[in-house]
C-alpha cells in the first residue's frame, strides 16, 4: 500500500490528484486540488505552485507529506503555439477630405453643401460687402460659446448669407441647431477642427435619429453633390465605404484630394510538405491558405516571403518559439497553421475626427514542436525540493483519456477534445489499439486575438475577459439585462459608472467594457471567433484521429480541460456533433470533478495499470 | 372557462385577511408591481367575483404570477374611485416600476403604466366572466414582464358575445355596490394573509 | 429651445435651486440636458419640499416630482443629480461647484441627468 500523487501542469492551472494504491488493486482516490500555474509551463518557476497544491491536497486527505511515496508528472503537450495578425488592406487619405463619425448628439438633420467658412468671417455682418455671397458651411471652433455662435449665424442668415450647415468642435451641435431660425445639420465633436481646410466645397449630412447617412455613404450621392465625373467618382469609393453606418458625416473636396484604398504587399507563404512545396499569397484569404495547406500535408515547415508582412509575421513567431523552447531558430519547425479572415476597424490615415474604416485582415496561428527535456528538468528540481521520487508518467493524450473514462456513462471507443491557449488537442482510443492523438494550431489565444482586433480593443487582456465571461447591459441603476435577455434586479444601487454600459459578468462582479460596441455586436464577435477557431479546429482534429478520417465512426466524445470550463463552448460543440450521431459532452472525471483533473487522475490510473502488467 | 380552471379553483385558497398598514407611499424599488383593489374588494363585500371565484384566490394567482418572474408584488386599496382605469393609474404612479394591476370586486382587471392616459392601459380585461384563475396568473406574469422592460404577448382573451347580455345586469349590481364604498381618502397599503 | 411649457405633468428633468443660488445655474444645467435632447423644468423651491440646505435631500425630493424620476439640485457649493429609486441620502452624482467652473459643472450635471433618462453611460470624468 502506498500514497502517490498525479500532477498536471497546464498553461494556466496546476492540478493534483492523491490516491492510495494497494498492490494489484485499483487506486482509491483521496483528494484533489488545483491552483494557478506559477510561471510559464515547463520552467522551474512551476515548482512553488506544485508544492503548494500538493501540501493542500495532502492536508485535505489527512496525510503527512512524508508519507507521499511517488509523484507522477505529466509529459507536457509537445506543442506550443503563437498567433499574429496583419491587415491586408488600408485606407489612406492623403489630403484631408472627410470627417465621418458618430458623435452622441449631432444637431439638426439633412444635407448642406457649401464653401467651408470660418465663423469669424460672419461676425462682421454690418458691412454687407465682406459677407460671403455663396452657400457656405460654417466652421465653429470650441472657443466660440454656443450662444455666441448661434447668435452670429442667426445674424448672418438674416443678412442673407446662405449658411447650409456647420462643423462644430465642441459637443454643441444640438444647442446651436436649436437656436437658429431654420433647421440646419451640424456635425459636432470634431476634435481636429483646425485641419478642416477653408474655402473648399464641402457637404455635411446628419441622418435622423436611428438612421445612418444615405447620401455621403453612396458614391453616386457624393458625385451628385460635387458634380463629379465618372473617373472622379471612382476615387470617392473609399470615402463612401468609410462613412457607411455613421449618423453624421462631412466630405470636403480639396483639389489634390486623393484617397485610396491600397493593398499592402502582404507576401506569400510557402508550405513545405514531406512530398511537395506550395506557395500561396496571404491576400488570397484564409480559405485558400487552408486549402493549400491541406494539399501539402503532412507539413514539415513553413516559410514566409522575406521582406513582406507575412515574412515578418512568421519570423516573429519563430523567434518567440525559439526563446521559449531554447532551441536555435533553424530547429524551430512549424507543424501546423490556422488562417482566419477577419474585419478589423483601422484608423484612417489623414482623417480629421479619428475616423475608422473597416479593413480586411488575416490572422495566423502557428504551432511548433517542443521536447520532453523541459518537463524532465521540472521533475528533477521538484524531486529535490520535496525529497520524493518524481517520474514522468505517460503521454498527456493517454492519461487524459484514462481520466476521462472515469466519467459515468462513457465507454470505448472514445475521443477527447482538450485545448489551451495555443493548440486544440484531440485523442482517440479503441480497445487493443494505441491511442491516436493530434495537435492543431489555433486555440484560445487566436480567439482572443480575433476578439481584440475585430472590436478594435487596445488591450489583449480585455479581449481575454470578453472571451471567458458572459455579457450584460446595465439598464438602470437597479437592474441589468443579461445577454440571454433575463433581467436581474438589485436592492442596492449599482455603481453609477456602470450605468448604460455593456459589462462582463464575472462571478458577482461587473466589469464595464470601455467601447461603444453594442452587447449584440460583442456577443456576435465572441461567438463567431469561437466558432471559426475552436469549433472548426475541434472538427478538424476529430477528423484526423477518426478511423478512416470519418467522425461518424466515433461513439463518445468527452470535452476535458479548459475547453470544458468555457461557459458556451461545450454547448456549441455538443450541438455541432449531434449531427454526426455522437454522444458528446463535458467529461465528469471521477463522477464529480467535471472536466478538470483528467490528466492528474489518468496519471495514477496509468501507473496502476503498468504495475499490474509488470506483476 | 375550462375544466382545468375549475379544478384549480377547488384547490385554491378561499379566504384571506386584509390588514390596513397605513397610507400607500411612492415605491422606491424598481422591481415591484403594485396591485390595487377597488373599494369593495375582499373583506368589504361579498369576497368573490360575479362568477363566484374567491377574491383571495385571484390575489394569490396574481401574486404568484409576479413572484414567478422574480418581482415583488405590493398590495394597496384605492378608495377614491370605483373606476378600474383610475384605480390602475393611481396605483401605477405609486409603483416603483411604474406598472400596476387594478381589480374590481366583480373580477374585471387591467394592467396600467405610470405615463399612459387613464383609458389607454397596457392591457384591459373587460369581461370578468371570461377570466379564470390561470388567466389571473398570466396577468400577474405579464405585468411583471412589463416592469422588467420586456414586451410580453398580451394575455389571450376569449370574447364571448353572449356574456354581455347574460352578465350585464349582475355586473351593474356589482358596480353600484363598489361605488357605495368609495370615499375621498388616500390609497392605503394592505397586508394580506391567505387562509387555507 | 429651453422648454417654456411649465405644466408639472410634462415629462422633464426637474431642477431645484436653494434660495441663495442664482437662476443662471438652471440655465446651465438645462443646456447640458438640451444637447442630449431632454427638457428641464425649474421647480419652485417650496414645491420640492426638501431641506433647502441639504443638496441630496433637495435633489431627491425634486427627482420624485419628475415624471422621468430624475432631478438636479444646486445649493451653495454643490450640485447633485438624483434618481427616484436611489436611497435619499445617496445621490447618483454630487459635485463640488467651484466658482470658476460652475458653468461646466452644471452643464455636465444636466448632461448626466439626461443620460440617466436616455440610458447611455454617464460622463464621470471632467471632459465636456
Amino acid at each position: 500500500m502506498s500514497i502517490i500523487a498525479g500532477v498536471d501542469i497546464g498553461n494556466s492551472t496546476t492540478e493534483v490528484a492523491i490516491a492510495r494504491i494497494e498492490d494489484g488493486g485499483s487506486p482509491e482516490f483521496l483528494s484533489s486540488g488545483s491552483t494557478m500555474t506559477t510561471g510559464i509551463k515547463g520552467t522551474a518557476e512551476n515548482i512553488s505552485g506544485i508544492v503548494q497544491v500538493l501540501k493542500e491536497s495532502m492536508e485535505a486527505a489527512s496525510i503527512n507529506m512524508e508519507d507521499l511515496e511517488l509523484v507522477l508528472l505529466n509529459e507536457a503537450t509537445p506543442v506550443i503555439g503563437d498567433v499574429a495578425m496583419e491587415t491586408v488592406t488600408e485606407t489612406v487619405v492623403t489630403e484631408s477630405s472627410m470627417v465621418g463619425h458618430n458623435p452622441g448628439s449631432p444637431g439638426g438633420e439633412g444635407i448642406g453643401v457649401g464653401q467651408t467658412t470660418h465663423i469669424r468671417d460672419l461676425e462682421d455682418s454690418d458691412s454687407d460687402d465682406s459677407l460671403p455671397d455663396e452657400p457656405i458651411i460654417v466652421i465653429v471652433p470650441q472657443d466660440y460659446d454656443f450662444e455666441v455662435a448661434a447668435d452670429i449665424i442667426t445674424r448672418a442668415l438674416e443678412a442673407g448669407v446662405e449658411v447650409k450647415a456647420g462643423i462644430v468642435q465642441g459637443d454643441d451641435g444640438v444647442l446651436i441647431a436649436n437656436r437658429l431660425p431654420e433647421a440646419l445639420p451640424f456635425v459636432d465633436e470634431v476634435a481636429h477642427i483646425e485641419k478642416v481646410p477653408l474655402d473648399m466645397l464641402a457637404a455635411v449630412e446628419v441622418a435622423p435619429q436611428g438612421r445612418a447617412v444615405q447620401q455621403l455613404s453612396n458614391p453616386y450621392g457624393i458625385a451628385t453633390l460635387f458634380s463629379l465625373s465618372s473617373e472622379e467618382t471612382g476615387h470617392v469609393i473609399p470615402i463612401a465605404k468609410a462613412l457607411i453606418g455613421l449618423r453624421s458625416a462631412v466630405v470636403i473636396r480639396t483639389p489634390e484630394s486623393d484617397v485610396e484604398s491600397k493593398q499592402i504587399p502582404a507576401g506569400s507563404i510557402t508550405f513545405m510538405g514531406e512530398n511537395q512545396n506550395l506557395d500561396i499569397e496571404l491576400e488570397a484569404g484564409a480559405d485558400a491558405i487552408m486549402d493549400t495547406l491541406a494539399k501539402v500535408e503532412p507539413l514539415s515547415d513553413v516559410q514566409g516571403e522575406s521582406g513582406t508582412n507575412v515574412g515578418g509575421m512568421i519570423e516573429r513567431v519563430r523567434q518567440t518559439m525559439a526563446d521559449v523552447t531554447e532551441k536555435s531558430l533553424e530547429d524551430v519547425k512549424i507543424r501546423d497553421v490556422l488562417a482566419v479572415d477577419c474585419q478589423v476597424p483601422q484608423q484612417v490615415e489623414g482623417g480629421i475626427a479619428d475616423e475608422f474604416s473597416t479593413e480586411t485582415a488575416t490572422g495566423l496561428a502557428v504551432m511548433v514542436d517542443t521536447d520532453r527535456l523541459l518537463m524532465e528538468r521540472v521533475a528533477e528540481s521538484l524531486s529535490e525540493k520535496i525529497d520524493t521520487p518524481v517520474e514522468l508518467g505517460g503521454a498527456e493524450a493517454n492519461t487524459a483519456i484514462l481520466g476521462a473514462l472515469t466519467t459515468p456513462g462513457i465507454d470505448v471507443p472514445v475521443a477527447i477534445i482538450d485545448g489551451g491557449a495555443g493548440s486544440v488537442d484531440a485523442a482517440q482510443f479503441q480497445k487493443g489499439k494505441p491511442v491516436e492523438h493530434v495537435h492543431l494550431a489555433g486555440a484560445g489565444n487566436m480567439v482572443t486575438l480575433l476578439i481584440q482586433n475585430e472590436l478594435g480593443l487596445e488591450r489583449f487582456e480585455v479581449a481575454e475577459q470578453i472571451k471567458i465571461n458572459p455579457l450584460a447591459k446595465v439598464e438602470s441603476l437597479f437592474h441589468i439585462r443579461h445577454e440571454d435577455n433575463s433581467v436581474q434586479f438589485f436592492d442596492d444601487p449599482l455603481d453609477s459608472g456602470l450605468f448604460g454600459r455593456v459589462v462582463l459578468v464575472k462571478d458577482d462582479e461587473f466589469i464595464p467594457i470601455e467601447s461603444d460596441h453594442t452587447l449584440d455586436r460583442i456577443r456576435t464577435v465572441r461567438q463567431e471567433a469561437k466558432r471559426r477557431v475552436l469549433l472548426r479546429n475541434s472538427i478538424r482534429a476529430l477528423e484526423r484521429i477518426s478511423p478512416s478520417n470519418n467522425i461518424r465512426f466515433l461513439n463518445f466524445v468527452a470535452i476535458v480541460g479548459r475547453f470544458g470550463l468555457d461557459f458556451e463552448l461545450p454547448q456549441m460543440l455538443t450541438n455541432e456533433l449531434i449531427s454526426f450521431d455522437i454522444v458528446a459532452g463535458v467529461a465528469n472525471v471521477r463522477e464529480g470533478l467535471g472536466p478538470t483533473n483528467a490528466v492528474a487522475t489518468g496519471l495514477i490510473i496509468n501507473y496502476c495499470q503498468q504495475q499490474d502488467e509488470a506483476a | 372557462m375550462s375544466d382545468e380552471g375549475t379544478n384549480q379553483q377547488q384547490q385554491a385558497v378561499e379566504e384571506m385577511e386584509l390588514e390596513e398598514v397605513g397610507e400607500a407611499e411612492l415605491g422606491d424599488s424598481s422591481d415591484e408591481v403594485v396591485i390595487a383593489v377597488a373599494p369593495a374588494f375582499g373583506d368589504q363585500g361579498k369576497k368573490q367575483t360575479m362568477l363566484g371565484i374567491p377574491h383571495a384566490a385571484i390575489l394569490r394567482e396574481i401574486f404568484a404570477g409576479i413572484e414567478e418572474e422574480e418581482l415583488k408584488p405590493r398590495l394597496i386599496r384605492v378608495w377614491r374611485s370605483a373606476d378600474l382605469a383610475f384605480i390602475g393609474l393611481d396605483a401605477a404612479k405609486l409603483s416603483g416600476s411604474g406598472i400596476a394591476i387594478s381589480i374590481q370586486s366583480r373580477g374585471t382587471t387591467l394592467i396600467h403604466q405610470r405615463d399612459l392616459l387613464p383609458l389607454t392601459p397596457l392591457e384591459l380585461f373587460p369581461q370578468a366572466p371570461n377570466l379564470d384563475l390561470s388567466a389571473y396568473r398570466h396577468i400577474g406574469k405579464n405585468a411583471a414582464q412589463y416592469a422588467k422592460g420586456d414586451s410580453p404577448s398580451p394575455v389571450p382573451q376569449t370574447n364571448d358575445p353572449m356574456s354581455r347580455p347574460m352578465w350585464q345586469a349582475i355586473a351593474a349590481v356589482f358596480h353600484i355596490r363598489e361605488a357605495e364604498f368609495v370615499k375621498q381618502e388616500k390609497p392605503v397599503e394592505l397586508k394580506v394573509n391567505f387562509e387555507k | 429651445m429651453t422648454q417654456e411649457d411649465e405644466s408639472p405633468e410634462r415629462p422633464a428633468i426637474h431642477v431645484s435651486l436653494a434660495p441663495e443660488v442664482d437662476e443662471h445655474f438652471f440655465e446651465w444645467i438645462s443646456f447640458g440636458a438640451e444637447e442630449e435632447g431632454i427638457p428641464c423644468r425649474l421647480e419652485d423651491a417650496d414645491e420640492s419640499g426638501g431641506e433647502a440646505d441639504d443638496v441630496a435631500a433637495l435633489a431627491y425630493a425634486t427627482a420624485k416630482n419628475s415624471r422621468f424620476g430624475v432631478g438636479v439640485s444646486v445649493t451653495s457649493g454643490k450640485v447633485a443629480v438624483h434618481e427616484r429609486h436611489m436611497p435619499a441620502a445617496q445621490p447618483v452624482i454630487v459635485t463640488e461647484v467651484e466658482e470658476d467652473y460652475a458653468r461646466q459643472v452644471c452643464r455636465m450635471a444636466g448632461s448626466n441627468a439626461a443620460r440617466l433618462v436616455i440610458g447611455t453611460p454617464l460622463r464621470l470624468d471632467d471632459k465636456l
